[in-house]
């Protein structure tokens, strides 16, 4: 009875241990279903590009709080062109409370008693200077200047690397040289000529437009919600000019060439020839003669036990991509002393120029490959995105500046030319610019 | 099938291509696990999909001990369970379905029956005779490891497979082997 029931217990084990067969299509997608559900909630599948956003925030706030720029500040830079030819600079600071004026640069020796009297009677001032300005006024007490300062919030400075003088020095000195932020370009019978523009000249002559060209290097984290498809960093470098147009408007363009790679992977499934084991085989046996009995002696041999196996396995495909970048920006910037922050948005256009598709191969060698099939999808050669930025420069000389912009960019359309890919996509960057303003016409 | 390394790498990286790779190569194998612990084709479905979704949930608890399609067979077997133990909750038996399924009594010879004919014998079986069954005989659970995944005790495992084996004995048995083997 036993013997039988084993019996019966082993075919059917037999026949069913392997069986198999197809399971209905409608429980893949529940299979689907159930795994998109355990998925963790999007801020927390965001969370690493949440935190990146969120330290290029922190970033540019604290850069905002901590440089040292009086706030209603603004600067203007002179160049002036004395009699004989040589060039020489100015810059002059004039806030709101405290109506600075800074003049650096080569110390001028000499000013025009009569041609520039116009601001004098309006503007009460503090004069840090060097040269011979600063030299005649350099005595004077610091109880007479905190009077100054109390009593009279308007003040035209101008400052020196060495001393202060007080507001009696400072009305003696605008009495005696009759200076005036109105005139201030034409000190002393010389040719000034301004070659940077702040708010406070704009107030005063009028905002004149400009140009500025900036050398961008950008890396980008790419938002992917492409299945199977890792997208690595973007890195992009590009040359764009602006034109500020108007006061407070500008528009930027230009080109740039942006390096893109997808990582993904192939599908190989081949047979190779694994290692089971082993057994002993008998090669020879031998009869020994023990007590006058004959016994047999085995003599084995170690065989190993090689078999075919199908194996699943994947290979790690990279495709790279070059474009070609054209954007075109319009934006809203505003200045202090040192800073000058904006926010710009507009349309960009990208062209594939090159691109390297990486051939699927097995990395195993011996096998025999049943199918290789590259599950990494094309990207298209063309795609629009909108860009929206922040950014905030600052200036590190009389012509540059460095540029900070964290920036973000959606594509318009799906990237990848397989219809199963057909997702929204965005990144993520900050944009590190190098700008240099050009002269005004 | 072996699945390699870099596959199982990439499945725990929740890589939704290589999980549908991975469904494609084992289902098959799987729902005819299914379609064993089941008595109906919709329950062997239900079980499959649980079972599948737990194993890419639980991927990452595999560390490489074994086959993988071992774990994910156990993994399904283990949902298979469950499934039946909702069932027994819910105060669910198919002992009536199982009577009305067989009404013509009709008997086999064993060894000349096919894989899904022996199945559909073992699928008209009641759920805890047929879980048991399925258990001992061809997944290999001692009674005890039955007593504790099914939360009986031993000697009710063995009850129920003595009486799942008599049950599908007198469906296989020609009748004439019968008395001979009884």
């Amino acid at each position: 009875m036993d013997n039988n029931q084993a019996n019966i217990d082993q075919i059917i084990k037999e026949k069913l241990e392997q069986f198999q067969t197809p399971p209905p299509a409608h429980v893949w997608a529940g299979v689907e279903q159930g795994i998109l559900n355990d998925k963790p909630p999007l801020f927390f599948a965001y969370a690493k590009q949440l935190a990146a956003a969120l330290v290029v925030l922190i970033l540019a706030l604290a850069a905002w709080y901590f440089i040292p720029v009086n706030e209603n500040t603004q600067i203007s830079e002179t160049e002036i062109i004395d009699e004989g030819g040589q060039v020489e600079t100015a810059s002059i600071v004039v806030t709101d409370d405290e109506e600075e004026s800074r003049e650096t640069g080569t110390p001028v020796n000499e000013i025009d008693d009569e041609s520039n009297k116009s601001s004098s009677n309006k503007v009460d001032a503090k004069v840090i200077s060097t040269g011979i300005v600063a030299e005649n006024k350099s005595d004077n007490s610091s109880q007479e200047q905190d009077k100054l300062n109390n009593d009279r919030p308007h003040q035209l400075s101008y400052l020196d690397n060495k001393e202060v003088s007080s507001i009696e020095n400072a009305e003696s000195l605008i009495s005696d040289t009759d200076y005036a932020i109105e005139n201030i370009v034409s000190f002393n019978n010389r040719k000034a000529v301004q070659i940077n523009v702040s708010s406070a000249e704009e107030e005063i002559i009028g905002f004149k437009n400009y140009w500025n060209i900036g050398l961008y290097f950008t890396p980008e984290m790419m938002f992917n919600n492409v299945d199977s498809v890792t997208l690595m960093n973007t890195y992009s470098l590009n040359i764009e000019p602006s034109w500020y147009f108007n006061k407070h408007w500008f528009m930027r363009f230009g080109a740039g060439i942006s390096y893109v790679r997808d990582r993904g992977f192939a599908k190989v499934d081949y047979l190779s020839s694994d290692y089971m084991g082993s057994y002993d085989s008998v090669v020879n046996i031998t009869f020994e003669e023990i007590s006058g009995e004959y016994f047999p002696v085995y003599h084995t041999k170690e065989v190993d036990i090689w078999d075919s196996i199908r194996h699943l396995s994947v290979s790690e495909i990279t495709n790279t991509y070059y474009y070609l970048q054209f954007p075109l920006m319009f934006g809203y910037h505003n200045s202090t002393a040192k800073v000058k922050w904006y926010f710009y948005g507009g349309p960009a256009m990208n062209i594939s120029i090159h691109e390297q598709i990486q051939d699927p191969k097995a990395d195993i060698k011996y096998i025999e490959v049943i199918d290789l099939e590259n599950r990494l999808p094309l990207r298209t050669d063309y795609s629009l995105q909108l860009w929206i930025g922040a950014g905030i420069d600052f200036r590190i000389g009389q012509k540059f500046s460095l540029a900070f912009e964290p920036n973000y960019r959606y594509y318009f359309e799906p990237i990848y030319q397989e219809n199963n890919y057909k997702t929204a996509l965005s990144g993520l960057g900050l944009r590190l610019g190098l700008v240099y303003k050009l002269d005004r016409k | 099938m072996k699945f390699d390394k870099s596959f199982i790498k990439r499945l725990k990286k929740k890589d939704k291509k290589a999980q549908e790779l991975f469904y494609q190569y084992l289902a098959p194998k799987m729902y005819g696990i299914c379609i064993r612990f089941s008595s109906c084709r919709a329950d062997a479905d239900d079980i499959l999909q649980e079972g599948f979704i737990r194993v890419f949930t639980h991927l990452k608890g595999f560390r490489g001990e074994g086959s993988i399609e071992g774990w994910v067979r156990k993994t399904i077997v283990n949902t298979a369970i469950n499934f039946y133990k909702k069932s027994v909750k819910r105060g669910i038996s198919v002992e009536l379905d199982y009577l009305k399924a067989n009404p013509s009594g009709k008997t086999f010879a064993i060894e000349k029956m096919a894989a899904d004919e022996i199945l559909g014998l073992i699928r008209n079986l009641p759920d805890g005779y047929r879980t048991v069954f399925n258990l001992n005989v061809i997944e290999g659970y001692t009674h005890k490891e039955i007593g504790e995944m099914l939360e009986i005790s031993e000697n009710t495992s063995k009850s129920q497979l003595s009486r799942a084996r008599a049950m599908l004995k007198r469906r296989i048995m020609p009748k004439g082997n019968k008395d001979t083997n009884g």
